[in-house]
C-alpha cells in the first residue's frame, strides 16, 4: 500500500491528465490492433493457423467459422492472424467486412482483395510487390489481358492511380482506358461475373501462397431483418472460393453466436457443410485472463509502465472491485471489461468520469464518426447498399427490381435504377437497357439515381437522347449530392456495426432495431431531398398523428380499427417515427402522443 | 455470340464454374451462352463433367434438358427437409410443395424421396391435428408447434375469442401448467443438458442454439430447462450467449430463449472448459 502511495505521488494531477487512455479503442480492428494477450482464445487462433497450414500443405482450400458473443474478440483474433501471416512468406491477409448486399458481393470481395494487395507493410512494401514480382512471367501469360496489363503497371509503378482503381473494380473514363490500352467495362449484369473472375485469377496467381479471406460481420449482410439474399449469395461465394479450381484459399468467417440459428435456416446443407465443417467458439474472459489483458493495455503507456514495473499489482492504477462488477459467473466479454476500465482510467486520470452521453447523443456522434469521403467511383456501392435501409426506415419495404432495375416500390409501380457509371459507353448501355425494359403502365414510374458529381457530358448526345426517351415515358433522373451519398454509407455502416454487436454503448451492444428506429427519426438533412424524391412518406403517419393528438393514448388495435389499417401497419408506423409517436409494448400494445419535454427550470 | 476455344479441361472448368454460381438448373442454351463454348465442345465437356460428378443432368422439363451442380435427387431431398423444418404438412401437400421447387421432378419420384427420408429417420410421421398424419423432422418440434398454434388460433377465432388469449398465462394452482411451473427442476436436468450439448456439438466450445437444444430435450419443461441452464452458467460449467434484442421477437420465438429472470435472454449455450 505504501509503495503504491509512493508511486501515486510521482503523478501530479496535471501529468496524469496528459496520459493517453490505453482503453480508448473499445471495438477491435484487424488492421490496427497491436496489443494482444496470446493466451486468450489461443485454441481458436491455433485452429485458424492449422487450417492455413493445411490449405498450404494439402493444396486444397478450406473454411472455418468462429462463433462468439458480441465483444468477445472475434475481430481482434483476426488481427492476431494478420500478424502471424506477416511472418509467413507467400501469404495474403484479406480483411472483408460483410456490410454489402447480394448484388454487390463479388465487387466487394474484389475491392477488399485489391486493397490487401495494394496495402504497404511497416517497411513500406506493398503485398503486390512481394507476391507478384517473382511471378512476372506468369502475369505476362495471364489469359485475362486487361488484368495482366494492370498488374504489370502496378508492379512497374506505371499509371498507378488508374491501375489501382481498375484493380479495385472502379470504372475508368475512356481516356484512361485508352491510355492503358484496356477494354471498356461490360454490361452492368456482367460486373459481378467480371469481379468474380478477377478474384479467381488473382488468387490463382498467388498460388502456392495462401490467400486468407477473413469475412467479418456476417450479420451485416442483412439490410433489414427479413433480408436473406445477401446471406445466401455469400454462402455461394464461400462455396466458390472453397472448391476447385481454387486450391489456395482459406476462409475465416466471424459470426455472432446469436446469429447461428439464422445461418442454419437460410443456408442449404451443401453450403453449411463447407462453412461449418471446422468451427470454433470465442469465449468471454475469466478474471485471470481479464487481469492479463488489462495489464497488457496499461503497459502500453510508457510512463505508466516504468512505474508499474516495480509494483506487484498488475492492475495498478485501477482497482479490482469496480472491474469485477461487470463479471457474471466469472465471465465477461472483453469489450465490456475494456469499456469499464476506460471509464475507471478516466476517473483516475482526471478525477472524474467522462460525462455520460444519452443514447441519442451517442448515436449522433457514432454516425458523425462514420461519415467519410466517398469517391464518385464508390458511390454505386454506397447507394445500392444504403438505399434498402433508408427505405425500410421510412416503412417503405423495397422489393427486388428485376432485370435492369435495382429496387421496386409500391408493389412494383415505382422502379429504381442506380446509374452511376463513370464510363460514358457503360452509362449509355445501362440507360439503353433500362429504356428497353421500361414499359410503363398506368401510374408506373421510374427513378434513375446518379451521383451529382458525375454530370452527363455535353457531347454525350446519344446518352442524352436515351435519357430523354426514359423521361418521356415518365422516368426521372435524381442527382444525389455527395453529402447524401456519404450519409447513406455512414447510416449503412452504423446499422452494420449494430447488427454485428460492434456498436457498444456503455460496453454493451446497441440492438439493431434501436438503431433502425433512431435512424427513422434522425435522418441527416442531406438525405431528405432523396427521401422526398422517393416519395416514401408513410401515408398512415399523418392520420395516426391526428388520432393520437385527439386521444393522447390509444391501443394499437383500436387505432387500426379507426384508421382501417392492419395492427402491424399501425405498430410499424408508430415505431418508425419516434418524433411523433411513443409506443408501449406488452399485452395490449398502445401508441401515445409525444409531447416535447418541458424543462423544469424554464417553467420556474 | 462468338465462341471461345478451350482445352477439354478448361471447358469442364468453365462449365463447373458456371453451374456452381447458378442459383437454379440451366438449359443447354443458357450454358452455351454462359460458357461461350461451341455445341460439340459443350456436349463432350458436359459429359466429362457429369462423369466426374461435377455436373448433373436433371429430368427434362417441358422438353428441355437442364443441368446443375447438384443432382435433382439431392435437390429434392433438401427441398423436402427444408419445407418440413418450416411447416408440418400432410404427405400430399409436402410432396406437392417440394415438386414446385424441383422442376421436372415427378410426383412419384418425390414420393420415393419422402419414403427414403422416412426410412432413413430424417423425416417422421406424427399424428395430425384434425385427422391423418403430418410430416416433421425427428426431434424438431418447432414446425409441429407452429401448426398446432395456427390450428388453435383458428378454433379460438371461430369460437369468437381473441387468439391472444392463448398466450395469457393460466392462474397459479388452476392447471397442469401452473403445477409444472411450480414443480422442482428434475435432478438430472443439468446433466441431461450437458450431455445433449456434447452430443450435438462434437467440437468443444462451439455454441448450440437453445432452440436446437430444447428440441432434443422434449421432456424438460421451459421452466426446468431455463433454471438448469442458469445454474450451469452460475457454476461455471457453460457460457450463455446473450440475445441483444429479445423484446423485438414474437412471443413464440422469445419462449425458445433462456429467460435470465432479470430482463436478459440467452440464445445459445456452449461448454466451458
Amino acid at each position: 500500500m505504501a509503495a503504491t502511495a509512493h508511486f501515486m505521488l510521482q503523478f501530479r494531477l496535471e501529468d496524469k491528465k496528459l496520459l493517453p487512455n490505453p482503453f480508448g479503442r473499445v471495438v477491435g480492428d484487424p488492421l490496427e490492433d497491436s496489443i494482444d494477450v496470446q493466451e486468450i482464445n489461443r485454441e481458436a487462433f491455433d485452429a485458424c493457423r492449422r487450417l492455413i497450414e493445411d490449405v498450404k500443405s494439402q493444396r486444397g482450400s478450406g473454411a472455418i467459422t468462429l462463433f462468439g458473443d458480441a465483444g468477445t474478440g472475434k475481430t481482434h483474433l483476426l488481427g492476431r492472424v494478420r500478424r502471424w501471416l506477416e511472418t509467413t512468406p507467400e501469404s495474403l491477409f484479406v480483411a472483408v467486412r460483410m456490410d454489402t448486399s447480394a448484388r454487390m458481393l463479388w465487387r466487394h470481395l474484389r475491392r477488399s482483395l485489391a486493397d490487401a494487395l495494394l496495402r504497404a507493410d511497416a517497411s513500406g512494401r506493398r503485398a503486390i510487390d512481394r507476391l507478384l514480382r517473382a511471378r512476372r512471367n506468369t502475369v505476362e501469360h495471364l489469359p485475362e489481358r486487361d488484368l495482366a496489363i494492370v498488374l504489370e503497371n502496378l508492379v512497374d509503378g506505371k499509371h498507378v492511380r488508374d491501375s489501382a482503381a481498375w484493380l479495385r473494380g472502379q470504372e475508368l473514363p475512356e481516356t484512361a482506358l485508352d491510355r492503358m490500352e484496356l477494354a471498356g467495362p461490360g454490361p452492368e449484369e456482367n460486373q459481378e461475373v467480371a469481379s468474380r473472375n478477377a478474384v479467381v485469377s488473382l488468387c490463382s496467381l498467388i498460388e502456392p501462397g495462401v490467400v486468407v479471406f477473413c469475412l467479418d460481420q456476417w450479420e451485416a449482410l442483412q439490410s433489414f431483418a427479413s433480408d436473406t439474399e445477401g446471406l445466401f449469395a455469400s454462402g455461394q461465394a464461400v462455396s466458390f472460393l472453397h472448391d476447385p479450381p481454387l486450391r489456395n484459399v482459406c476462409i475465416i468467417c466471424c459470426v455472432q453466436s446469436g446469429f447461428m440459428p439464422r445461418l442454419e435456416t437460410v443456408l442449404d446443407e451443401a453450403i453449411r457443410h463447407r462453412l461449418l465443417s471446422r468451427r470454433q467458439g470465442i469465449h468471454p474472459l475469466d478474471w485471470d485472463q481479464a487481469r492479463r489483458l488489462i495489464s497488457a493495455r496499461l503497459d502500453e503507456v510508457q510512463a505508466l509502465s516504468e512505474i508499474r514495473r516495480g509494483n506487484g499489482n498488475l492492475l495498478w492504477p485501477l482497482a479490482e472491485a469496480p472491474i469485477r462488477q461487470v463479471f457474471t459467473a466469472n465471465a465477461a466479454p472483453a469489450r465490456r471489461v475494456i469499456s469499464r476500465c476506460k471509464d475507471l482510467f478516466d476517473l483516475w486520470r482526471c478525477g472524474e468520469e467522462a460525462p455520460e452521453k444519452t443514447l441519442d447523443a451517442f448515436l449522433e456522434s457514432m454516425l458523425e464518426e462514420r461519415i467519410q469521403r466517398v469517391d464518385p467511383a464508390d458511390a454505386e456501392a454506397a447507394v445500392r447498399n444504403g438505399l434498402p435501409l433508408l427505405l425500410h426506415s421510412m416503412a417503405a419495404a423495397p422489393g427486388a427490381g428485376g432485370g435492369a432495375f435495382d429496387f421496386s416500390l409500391r408493389g412494383g409501380r415505382q422502379r429504381i435504377a442506380v446509374c452511376n457509371q463513370a464510363n460514358a459507353r457503360s452509362l449509355l448501355a445501362r440507360l439503353q437497357k433500362i429504356d428497353e425494359a421500361f414499359r410503363p403502365g398506368e401510374g408506373q414510374s421510374i427513378l434513375l439515381l446518379r451521383d451529382a458529381r458525375l454530370p452527363i457530358g455535353a457531347k454525350a448526345e446519344k446518352t442524352r437522347q436515351r435519357l430523354k426517351s426514359i423521361e418521356d415515358k415518365g422516368g426521372r433522373l435524381v442527382a444525389i449530392s455527395q453529402e447524401a451519398v456519404e450519409a447513406l454509407a455512414a447510416l449503412r455502416r452504423l446499422l452494420a456495426d449494430a447488427q454485428s454487436g460492434d456498436l457498444a454503448y456503455r460496453g454493451d451492444p446497441v440492438p439493431a432495431s434501436s438503431v433502425e428506429q433512431w435512424i427513422a427519426g434522425h435522418l441527416p438533412s442531406s438525405v431528405e431531398s432523396l427521401v422526398s424524391a422517393l416519395e416514401v412518406a408513410n401515408p398512415l403517419s399523418p392520420r395516426l398523428a391526428d388520432l393520437v393528438s385527439q386521444r393522447k393514448i390509444v391501443s394499437v388495435e383500436e387505432a387500426a380499427r379507426a384508421l382501417e389499417a392492419r395492427s402491424e401497419e399501425v405498430e410499424s408506423c408508430a415505431r418508425r417515427d419516434p418524433r411523433l409517436f411513443g409506443f408501449l409494448g406488452g399485452g395490449t400494445p398502445a401508441v401515445f402522443q409525444v409531447v416535447e419535454r418541458v424543462d423544469s427550470a424554464a417553467t420556474e | 455470340m462468338p465462341t471461345l476455344e478451350a482445352s477439354p479441361a478448361e471447358a469442364v472448368e468453365r462449365i463447373t464454374g458456371v453451374l456452381k454460381s447458378a442459383v437454379k438448373p440451366l438449359t443447354f442454351g443458357q450454358l452455351k451462352k454462359a460458357t461461350r463454348l461451341a455445341d460439340s465442345e459443350l456436349k463432350s465437356a458436359l459429359e466429362a463433367a457429369m462423369t466426374q460428378g461435377a455436373a448433373f443432368r436433371w429430368p427434362d422439363y417441358r422438353k428441355t434438358q437442364y443441368f446443375w451442380r447438384q443432382s435433382a435427387d439431392d435437390a429434392a431431398r433438401q427441398a423436402v427437409l427444408a419445407i418440413a423444418s418450416e411447416e408440418a404438412l400432410s404427405s400430399a401437400v409436402l410432396i406437392a410443395r417440394a415438386c414446385k421447387q424441383v422442376p421436372g421432378f415427378s410426383r412419384n419420384a418425390m414420393q420415393r424421396t419422402v419414403a427414403a427420408l422416412i426410412s432413413g429417420n430424417e423425416l417422421q410421421r406424427v399424428p395430425g391435428l384434425r385427422a391423418g398424419t403430418l410430416m416433421v423432422r425427428p426431434g424438431d418440434s418447432a414446425a409441429y408447434a407452429a401448426a398446432a398454434r395456427k390450428y388453435l388460433a383458428e378454433r379460438f377465432r371461430r369460437a369468437g375469442f381473441d387468439p391472444a388469449g392463448l398466450t395469457v398465462p393460466l392462474p397459479v394452482g388452476d392447471s397442469k401448467q401452473a403445477v409444472e411451473v411450480a414443480a422442482e427442476v428434475p435432478a438430472d436436468a443439468a446433466s441431461r443438458i450437458l450431455e445433449t450439448i456434447q452430443s450435438l456439438e462434437p467440437d468443444p466450445g462451439v455454441p448450440v442454439s437453445t432452440q436446437r437444444l430444447r428440441n432434443h430435450l422434449p421432456g424438460l419443461s421451459k421452466a426446468a430447462f431455463d433454471s438448469a441452464a442458469l445454474e450451469l452458467r452460475n457454476t461455471e460449467k457453460v457460457f450463455l450467449s446473450l440475445h441483444h434484442d429479445p423484446h423485438n421477437l414474437p412471443q413464440n420465438e422469445r419462449d425458445l430463449l433462456i429467460d435470465g429472470g432479470d430482463g436478459t435472454f440467452y440464445v445459445a449455450i456452449s461448454l466451458r472448459r
